[in-house]
């Protein structure tokens, strides 16, 4: 009977690898984003990913079939990626907070002049965020018996993606805090339009990156391509995840991009931030979904008997 | 190896008790072996019983899965009466719970009424699946009540009266299996013997197995690749219900092209010399009345006991005295020229040349003439087996479809000899220190084989004389039927105003069996028992509970009592080289809620109607009882010392009730002429039938007293197999282009075991289980796809729903589906809604019966189209 | 030490759903954890077709992806290469279904019965401990009855109590149970034969459960040589 998709792993460890992508991405563009001056953007791009990387670790948990004892996961780094994961996340949950902490809010001053100190920190927050970004890839990557995800470009379509939806993310969080506390509009409007920009090239790229992913894949994992295409998953992928996930928002950052407009004033970036985030989620689910197991083979020797 | 007193000896230190209890599992006929875990009073654990040849320690998934039907919550806990007079399916009884006082004072009342009314009034019904209990419990209350109206449920009507009615007439025994350790060639015609579920299923599925890893080439000849194909070497697809043509062609090919058969068995051990009228009748000698066989050595006619074996004549044309004679060989011979490979290949779909190479294969795989050493004796060694079972028999042809394959172990002479087809233990010399239990066959006057024993107080053969019938089942009429299918038949009553029978079931005794769903389309049977007061004995309110007027809470196998689980040993005793093993059933747990034993109730029932004398007698006649321990006529006994006697009678005063409480199983071991009886026992078996033309000559003559000679079909009486259509191919409307079939799931038996949860878990784990098979091309030509919601309709526009399963292993006219699911009771909630209910299809009423039999046909001419 | 191993002769398995149910009943499994399982599916095209049974459990990997990825350290191979897992130190992550090739865990998500809402059997109030709710369960070739055994000084493999419930209870006898280590073992043998073979060994994981093959030729018939008689 028909394919049935992935099931170990569903919704809650989707919705964990895209938060902490999410989270993850959006310190990135933070970090990257204050280095190039754009202060409080960059301010409001870390307080958003931080705190959505600690969040995202409850998804986690919640999928745990005895989730008061999480604590115990960090007992197998030698060769578990839950367990390596585990350090990273929590790394850049503790970095991170402390570069949220110290710099952004509340106790700014606690640093004072000490650049350095907080450069130093933002690099090693960096640093995790994208091996958060990755190392979600390697995750599933690793499993030999789940084709369709066993691919060096898993963790690399996850960087991007996370990177992407973190934009997605600072597209849908800057505005509305920038709004509401009434501060840095024009700095805002000037990052956001370089985001755009920034974004709509990393959608096209994304999309390659897809193609060029499930073409890499489809011999050695056809059934799950197949679930993906014309399968039981085949509405999700091609109208949400292409279509409202890619699509809508490249079209919506092509159009403000051609338009010239201003960001902060325009809700484009917000839709396309609502659609970023739905396509990122959306690409974690079908990601996770389309893991299904290779066939056994029972090596059943089958030949028809000569002359007939 | 675990054995019961080692394994009992550990009694913890703690005081919790812990036990393994020898038993007897009964989730089907089979009944093999138990020991069941029984750890402070909950049973934690089935196994097979190492000891027993009865499955010698492995168990079915049914028999492992027994804990979830003993503990089932859905069992019923308390005598219960009916409140709403109207009966109905889906119409809700309006259970009130009642004492047993009074359940059993309704119970007797109503019975008393009939009793004094007309005992014939009365009709009985059991379910298979516990055939032991079913057997003793109908079959002497029947007796002693004088009631003479039983049916066993589904199970019965589908696969009795064509397989087990020829198994006795041809090899004494209920059923057929290939001799696994010694076969060569099997070819199976819709049969599963070793492969799935069924009679001896643990012993035969393991000696399948090494007979497959042995080399053993089986074929088997199925319209689905199912269980036994799917093991075979080779599927022969084959269109449903036509397999007495393939076998006919295969015996004509052997006989006419190929010239292999082994004379000397068709000479000494069936009537194929016997010589024959044009009249189609046996010449008799004047003086003895024996029927005469040609002599060559002395050039005369002798009767067949006096003729030098190797003398008689199986070819020629003779003239006796002035009659003109031919032996039964020579008019079999001339009648097989009908069935080339090219006829039975339009028929059957089969081509000619595979039917010619089929024959061919098998008839040298026979190796005719050959013998063999066993045990130091010589026995003749025919590995080749043709086998028979439920697909193939449960068709309007069903008599001449198990002799036309049959016929092919009688040619090759491989009937129950080494390697051939072996009746299950048709001879029993008894264990060694009582000689008990003893039987063999016997032959009539004309020397033709009676069984030594049968699972019914009527044996298959000889058939009474056909008479003008009275009652309700008509089987006076239908002598060779071994169950009536008219109790629920849709023209039941038109065939008792036929015959001016008055009589009307006005109460019947249900243990278990759930006709409703069993027998056909439920309409049909659900009217037949709409107006009977009906006492049902059950362990779930199944659908035809819900017809009842009084249900007994029953106990299950687990928590019963019973002497002779595997006895007779035709039934359900491995069959092969090996050991005799009697085990017995006795509780592994306490029952629980006021459930009580059927047998008990039953024995209560007939103690209270005043019958004590006549149940005792039926109980000494059907455990062969023998003083000192035949059961006095006015002793009302306890249950145990019933079943004490039967233990002690068959083996001795050291080996009653206490000593198989504790041991559970008394083995000994067979001897080679017990199991290759056949050229040791001085009975034949009929290749050529004159015993049905007797009986037809004698059905027209009471037709014709009541004006219906014209109405009746008489091909069952007919001295030679032939193959005759199903109504379904009889079908002339092109809408309906597929037959529908059933067969039975390897990890269910009958309607049961869908209640049991990890059957049906394992059932929903598998593609077909539950789903409607239909060839993958005609699917995809009819714009169908894998998993669609689809009808089934039968061109008498009777339709089921189900899911549709694509398979490449069906025939492409063939529809399948797995029998007796689709339960719709609320009160098995595991079972309701899972599967098809196929029977919903079936048409219960003569033109659909076996005209000689009455085995019901099974097949149904239909369409599918999405639901 | 000993290597416990199997061998499962696929020419022999009927694929009667024994070893699954008899798991089901040893181990008292809640629903829709199946230790041991088997799967059915046919193989070719009409008429050249078959059915291939395929009876499933842990393969007890020498190289256990279910034991790298596990965080807790909860599944753990001891030294008789049996692979297991520790009830108490599971989180259920689920990590172990994620990695294992061959469908051989199951996440308890509650404790509830067969019988749902209507509660649980006698059987199943024994049978169903506190701590598995949560965790995930695997065949560990019924250790229990292993260790429970050579405690008795009995053989696994040869003497029923010491030996997996499914490879007595095989009513084909298709299941083969001992030492893999042991050159004189029947295992040993089996797996010494040219057909045998472990599942998918590309995936690197080295199982201590063999296959021997289905291997038969299949034969078909022919299309009819004339076309079915038309009445």
């Amino acid at each position: 009977m028909e394919t049935a998709p992935q099931s170990v792993w569903r919704w809650k460890i989707a919705a964990y690898l895209f938060l902490a992508g999410t989270g993850a991405g959006a310190v990135i563009v933070g970090i990257l984003g204050d280095f190039a001056g754009y202060v409080i953007p960059a301010k409001i791009a870390i307080a958003f990913g931080v705190p959505a990387v600690a969040f995202s670790t409850l998804f986690l948990i919640m999928d745990l079939g005895r989730p008061t004892k999480f604590f115990r996961a960090m007992l197998h780094p030698g060769t578990s990626w839950i367990s390596r994961g585990f350090f990273i996340v929590s790394a850049l949950i503790i970095s991170g907070g402390f570069v949220t902490i110290l710099w952004v809010w509340p106790f700014g001053s606690v640093l004072g002049s000490r650049e350095g100190v907080r450069t130093a920190l933002e690099a090693i927050t960096f640093i995790f965020a994208v091996a958060t970004c990755i190392y979600t890839g390697i995750l599933i990557g690793i499993v030999v018996s789940r084709p369709f995800w066993n691919n060096p470009l898993l963790p690399v379509l996850f960087l991007i993606s996370a990177v992407s939806t973190g934009i997605g993310g600072v597209f849908f969080i800057t505005p509305i805090v920038g709004s509401v506390m009434g501060i840095g509009s024009s700095e805002t409007a000037t990052f956001l339009t370089h985001l755009e920009s920034a974004d709509m090239i990393l959608l096209v790229f994304e999309g390659i990156a897809i193609y060029l992913y499930l073409t890499l894949v489809f011999d050695r994992a056809p059934e799950a391509v197949g679930l993906l295409l014309k399968g039981k998953l085949s509405g999700l992928f091609w109208g949400g995840l292409l279509g409202a996930g890619l699509l809508v928002p490249v079209v919506i950052e092509f159009f403000a991009w051609m338009t010239h407009e201003g960001s902060s004033q325009s809700l484009a970036p917000l839709i396309a931030g609502v659609f970023l985030l739905f396509g990122g989620f959306l690409m974690r689910l079908l990601i996770l979904a389309a893991g299904i197991r290779s066939p056994l083979n029972v090596r059943t020797p089958f030949r028809v008997r000569p002359g007939f | 190896m675990l054995t019961v007193e080692k394994a009992n000896a550990g009694v913890p230190a703690n005081g919790k008790s812990d036990r393994w209890i020898p038993s007897s599992c009964s989730l089907c006929y089979g009944n093999c072996s138990i020991l069941a875990h029984n750890v402070d009073g909950v049973l934690t654990k089935i196994e097979g019983n190492p000891e027993s040849a009865c499955g010698e320690g492995r168990l079915c998934a049914k028999g492992v899965s027994g804990i979830m039907t003993l503990y089932d919550p859905n069992r019923v806990n308390a005598p219960l009466k009916r409140t709403n007079p109207k009966k109905g399916i889906g119409i809700d009884p309006g259970w009130v719970e009642v004492s047993w006082e009074e359940a059993l004072d309704i119970a007797v009342k109503k019975l008393k009424e009939v009793y004094e009314h007309d005992p014939g009034e009365l009709f009985l019904q059991g379910t298979t699946t516990c055939a032991s209990e079913m057997h003793c419990g109908l079959f002497t209350f029947a007796e002693a009540f004088g009631a003479n109206a039983v049916w066993v449920g589904g199970g019965g009507i589908h696969c009795g009266s064509g397989a087990h009615q020829i198994g006795g007439l041809m090899h004494a025994s209920w059923s057929l299996v290939p001799d696994f350790k010694f076969c060569n060639y099997a070819i199976y015609f819709g049969a599963s013997k070793g492969h799935s579920a069924g009679h001896v299923a643990n012993q035969n599925a393991q000696l399948a197995a090494d007979a497959r890893a042995r080399g053993m080439k089986m074929v088997v000849v199925d319209p689905m690749c199912n269980f036994a194909a799917g093991k075979g070497n080779e599927w022969v697809p084959i269109r449903v219900g036509t397999d007495a043509a393939l076998a006919l062609a295969m015996a004509n090919v052997l006989v006419n092209e190929l010239g292999i058969y082994d004379q000397h068995y068709l000479k000494q051990c069936t009537n194929a010399a016997y010589l024959v009228k044009e009249d189609g009748h046996y010449l008799r000698d004047a003086a003895t009345n024996k029927p005469l066989v040609w002599d060559e050595t002395g050039g005369s006619a002798k009767t067949f006991d006096t003729a030098p074996v190797d003398g008689m004549a199986l070819l020629g044309t003779f003239s006796v005295n002035g009659v003109k004679v031919q032996p039964g060989f020579q008019i079999l011979k001339e009648h097989l020229k009908k069935y080339t490979p090219e006829y039975s290949s339009g028929i059957t779909t089969i081509g000619a040349a595979n039917i010619r190479r089929l024959a061919r294969e098998f008839g040298e795989a026979a190796r005719v003439g050959s013998t063999i050493m066993i045990d130091g004796e010589e026995f003749p060694y025919r590995p080749a087996a043709a086998i028979y079972f439920r697909g193939s028999q449960g068709h309007k042809n069903s008599t001449w479809n198990c002799v036309a394959i049959d016929l092919l172990n009688h040619l090759v002479g491989s009937a129950d000899n080494v390697g051939g087809a072996l009746g299950f233990n048709p001879v029993c010399h008894g264990h060694p220190e009582t000689g008990r239990p003893y039987y063999a066959p016997e032959p009539t006057p004309d020397g033709l084989m009676i069984t030594g024993t049968w699972m019914h107080p009527h044996k298959p053969f000889p058939a009474n004389d056909a008479a003008a019938p009275t009652t309700i089942g008509m089987r006076e009429f239908f002598p060779w039927a071994m169950t009536s299918p008219f109790y629920g038949a849709a023209d039941r009553e038109k065939w008792w105003n036929r015959f001016d029978i008055k009589r009307r079931p006005k109460a019947m005794i249900n243990f278990g069996a759930n006709a409703i769903m069993s027998v056909g389309n439920k309409d049909v049977v659900a009217d037949a028992f709409k107006d009977v007061f009906i006492i049902s004995f059950d362990i779930f309110k199944n659908e035809m509970t819900d017809f009842a007027d009084l249900v007994l809470p029953d106990t299950c196998y687990l928590e019963r009592l019973f002497p002779s689980p595997n006895y007779p040993f035709i039934f359900n005793h491995p069959g092969s080289m090996g050991n005799w093993s009697w085990p017995i059933r006795q509780p592994v747990v306490k029952a629980v809620g006021q459930r009580r034993d059927f047998l008990r109730v039953m024995y209560e029932i007939g103690y209270r109607m005043g019958l004590l004398e006549h149940i005792n007698d039926a109980y000494n006649t059907h455990f062969e009882l023998k003083d000192p321990y035949r059961l006095k006529p006015d002793v009302k006994y306890e249950f145990e010392e019933i079943v004490d006697s039967a233990l002690k009678n068959f083996f001795g005063a050291a080996h009653g009730l206490e000593w198989f409480k504790e041991n559970g199983v008394m083995n000994w071991p067979k001897k080679a002429e017990e199991v290759y009886w056949r050229s040791r026992t001085p009975v034949r078996v009929p290749v050529y039938f004159e015993i049905f033309k007797t009986t037809g000559e004698q059905v027209r003559e009471v037709a014709k007293e009541f004006g219906i000679e014209n109405d009746l079909n008489y091909n069952a009486y007919q001295t030679l197999p032939d193959w005759n259509p199903c109504p379904s191919h009889e079908c002339k409307d092109p809408e309906y282009d597929l037959i529908s079939f059933y067969y039975r799931d390897t990890v269910h038996t009958n309607s049961l075991t869908l209640e049991n949860p990890w059957l049906d878990e394992a059932a929903q784990m598998n593609d077909y289980s539950y789903n409607i098979a239909v060839n993958a091309a005609t699917a995809r030509k009819k714009g169908l796809k894998d998993g669609d919601m689809v009808w089934v309709e039968s061109n008498y526009k009777r339709r089921v729903k189900g899911k549709l399963k694509m398979t490449e292993g069906i025939h492409p006219e063939g529809v399948a589906v797995a029998s007796l699911a689709g339960h719709w009771s609320n009160d098995m909630p595991i079972a309701k809604g899972k599967g098809v209910f196929y029977n919903e299809l079936i048409e219960v009423d003569y033109e659909h019966l076996d005209p000689g039999n009455l085995n019901m046909d099974l097949c149904a001419k239909v369409r599918i189209y999405k639901a | 030490m000993p290597r416990w191993g199997m061998v499962i002769d696929l020419l022999k398995c009927i694929g009667c759903y024994g070893c699954q149910t008899s798991c089901k009943a040893e181990n008292a499994t809640p629903p829709g954890v199946t230790l041991a399982r088997v799967e059915v599916t046919e193989v070719g095209t009409y008429p050249n077709v078959t059915r291939v049974n395929l009876p499933l459990l842990c393969m007890q990997c020498n190289n256990p992806p279910c034991e790298q990825v596990c965080p807790t350290k909860a599944t753990q191979q001891r030294e008789d290469g049996i692979v297991y897992v520790d009830e108490e130190k599971c989180i259920g992550c689920k990590y172990c279904m994620i990695a294992c090739p061959y469908g051989a865990r199951y996440f308890v998500e509650e404790k509830r019965g067969y019988f749902g809402d209507q509660g649980l059997t006698p059987y199943e109030e024994v049978g169903y401990e506190e701590q598995r709710k949560g965790v995930v369960l695997k065949c560990d070739y019924c250790r229990h009855r292993i260790d429970a055994g050579l405690a008795k000084g009995l053989t696994p493999g040869v003497d029923r109590e010491a030996t997996p419930a499914c490879v007595i209870n095989c009513m084909a006898k298709a299941r083969f149970f001992g030492d893999l280590d042991d050159p004189n073992s029947e295992v040993a043998h089996l797996v010494a034969r040219a057909q045998a073979f472990q599942l998918n060994p590309e995936f690197g994981t080295n199982p201590n459960t063999h296959y021997l093959p289905a291997g038969r030729s299949i034969v078909s018939t022919e299309p009819p040589t004339k076309p079915p008689q038309k009445e």
